[in-house]
């Protein structure tokens, strides 16, 4: 299981950074194609523009176990442990079930999108829509493994001093 | 009574220390589910915040930012620094200043500026004998430069908010950035001469000419970015991204602190830091949406006008207001909520939007530093191996100096029209 749950995370960060490299690429042949060719392609900045809603959707799970998706921690700071790691993994738990929850709606907004196509690329839109449910399913599988974090008490402390080099 | 469960839920999931985002989510929630509305809005809601134009330009900025840091920019920066204020009586400590302000030309956020320079600065300005918390206090009142001087992801988010051109807003937070670093160097300077801290001896001329060699490729990447944004040529998203192709070519082959085997991690870090965003400022635009069709936004416009409509008071109001949410919530969310409906009172005042929304950041990004819950003071006390306490103390006189800066912000519309007025007409 551990092993399944690093494979699976790997695939997350590359597609992730294939993302990025598309929106980099995308916007970079948007500069390149001005500057230089006669005509510039429509179509860049509907696929960057496309590219970012997937890596938000693919980066937010990942961001909420490593804790770049801020919380306040004051509140729960001031609990003994015993009891911090309790609430902590009730809150994890809690975030899981509420994305778990907001698949079934994001599935019904993507299914609006069969019947719509992007004006450039000519693309069906339910593809684009679907970064909502992936962004969902995404929340709530990490969510589920920063309670398992939590539990052990592993949770990643963001803006660690060694991180800051 | 929906209003009060959608602020109640809110407020609980912080509290709880859910995060941020799935707070506003988990209230916006709460109240469609309450007023049996469907929840189809939600995904709905969310897919519109995040695809929007503008924000195409986050994760160049911040790709480029980290691409910087990881070629080995920090050093670099605090070289000259050092070579430029060092010889002065609190040396490092203006030094740090300095540092805060050329790093902000670099990086768009305050955290990674407090993390970055703080990492060097702090154990550096410990060993050469200053207190602890004086020198996580001086890092965190200095990382509120960070967004002032462009680029700056609370001025993108902003132009994304009202339609305000990306580049007018980096050049209206340029000249109160400068001010802040000002204000923070005679407040460092005086502490340092009554309580007698270290100076560097003058290092020579030659040194300075070093230095200023050593960051000039950092200087020129500020340079690059506003020439790309004023040129009317580029948009935000093209400027970022060539930015960070600037930064990966200093980074491998002039100042070659930068291996190929780092790119895939300083790629994913900013690839999950844009994520971060862009999911808070999804979740925050559906929160957002219910409060304008609740007509919050002019319920509260009626409200502060009913109570005054004389402009100075106002300003004051507005500035105790952002100053209060700045110190305990997180930025982009409070931007993303608070924004609009204040910005109906300050344009009913006529406050300038430009300049509204300059001292709007500014106030949030003092909230940073301020006691209880500044994340700059956490990390620069963390880095310190500090409690919180003696760093709040530590940073008084600093926050100080930054509310006479907001003050000056706030009441001269000059300070930050002038140069966007200059570059783009009015």
């Amino acid at each position: 299981m551990p092993r399944l749950l690093s494979l699976f995370e790997t695939a997350c960060r590359v597609v992730l950074g294939t993302a990025f490299l598309v929106l980099a690429g995308a916007v970079l042949l948007q500069v390149v194609s001005r500057t230089f060719l006669p005509q510039s392609p429509v179509w860049t900045e509907e696929l960057s523009r496309f590219a970012l809603l997937y890596m938000a959707a693919l980066g937010a799970g990942l961001s909420l176990r490593s804790g770049d998706l801020v919380n306040v921690d004051l509140a729960v700071a001031l609990l003994p442990a015993s009891v911090r790691r309790i609430v902590d993994t009730l809150t994890a738990l809690a975030v899981a079930g509420f994305a778990a929850w907001l698949i079934q709606p994001s599935l019904a907004f993507m299914a609006i999108g069969r019947f719509q196509t992007s004006p450039a690329l000519g693309l069906r839109m339910d593809w684009v829509f679907a970064t909502m449910p992936l962004v969902m399913v995404m929340l709530a599988v990490f969510g589920l493994i920063r309670a398992v974090d939590a539990w052990r008490g592993r949770l990643p402390t963001l803006f660690d001093p060694v991180e800051g080099e | 009574m929906s209003v009060a469960l959608l602020f109640g839920v809110f407020v609980l999931g912080l509290v709880l220390g859910v995060p941020v985002a799935i707070s506003l989510g988990m209230a916006s929630a709460a109240y469609l589910v309450f007023n049996g509305m469907p929840i189809v809005v939600i995904p709905q809601k969310m897919f519109a915040g995040i695809d929007v134009f503008v924000l195409l330009s986050i994760p160049g900025f911040i790709l480029a930012g980290n691409l910087m840091n990881g070629g080995g920019i920090t050093e670099r920066i605090i070289r000259f620094a050092n070579a430029v204020v060092g010889w002065i009586r609190g040396g490092l400590g203006l030094t740090n200043i300095g540092g805060s302000m050329l790093f902000a030309g670099v990086s768009g956020t305050a955290v990674a500026d407090a993390a970055s320079l703080g990492g060097v600065l702090i154990p550096g300005m410990k060993k050469a004998g200053y207190p602890a918390d004086f020198s996580a206090a001086v890092t965190s009142a200095s990382s509120t430069i960070g967004p002032m001087i462009p680029p700056s992801v609370p001025m993108i988010i902003v132009g994304a908010l009202t339609g305000v051109s990306v580049g007018r807003m980096f050049l209206a937070g340029a000249v109160p950035g400068l001010l802040l670093g000002l204000g923070l160097m005679i407040t460092c300077y005086l502490i340092s001469r009554r309580r007698g801290y270290p100076r560097q001896p003058w290092q020579g001329w030659g040194e300075l000419a070093r230095a200023f060699a050593g960051a000039f490729w950092a200087l020129a990447m500020t340079a690059l970015i506003l020439a790309g944004l004023m040129s009317g040529v580029a948009t935000p998203s093209e400027t970022a991204i060539v930015a960070s192709l600037y930064a990966l070519v200093i980074g491998l082959f002039v100042y070659r602190g930068l291996q190929l085997t780092d790119l895939p991690r300083i790629l994913f870090n900013s690839a999950v830091s844009s994520a971060a965003i862009l999911t808070l400022v999804g979740f925050a635009n559906v929160f957002g949406w219910i409060l304008a069709s609740e007509r919050i936004p002019q319920m509260l416009a009626d409200a502060v006008l009913g109570f005054t409509d004389n402009k100075i008071l106002i300003i004051l109001l507005l500035n105790l207001l952002l100053l209060v949410v700045g110190s305990f919530m997180e930025t982009i969310a409070a931007l993303i909520i608070l924004f609009t409906p204040l910005m109906a009172v300050a344009v009913a005042v006529g406050i300038d939007p430009v300049h509204f929304a300059t001292f709007a950041v500014l106030n949030l990004m003092i909230g940073l530093s301020t006691p209880p819950v500044g994340v700059c003071l956490f990390v620069c006390a963390n880095i310190a191996r500090l409690p919180l306490g003696p760093v709040i103390r530590a940073v008084m006189p600093f926050l100080a100096a930054n509310l006479v800066v907001l003050l000056l912000v706030s009441f001269i519309p000059g300070l930050s029209l002038w140069l966007p007025n200059l570059v783009f007409g009015e």
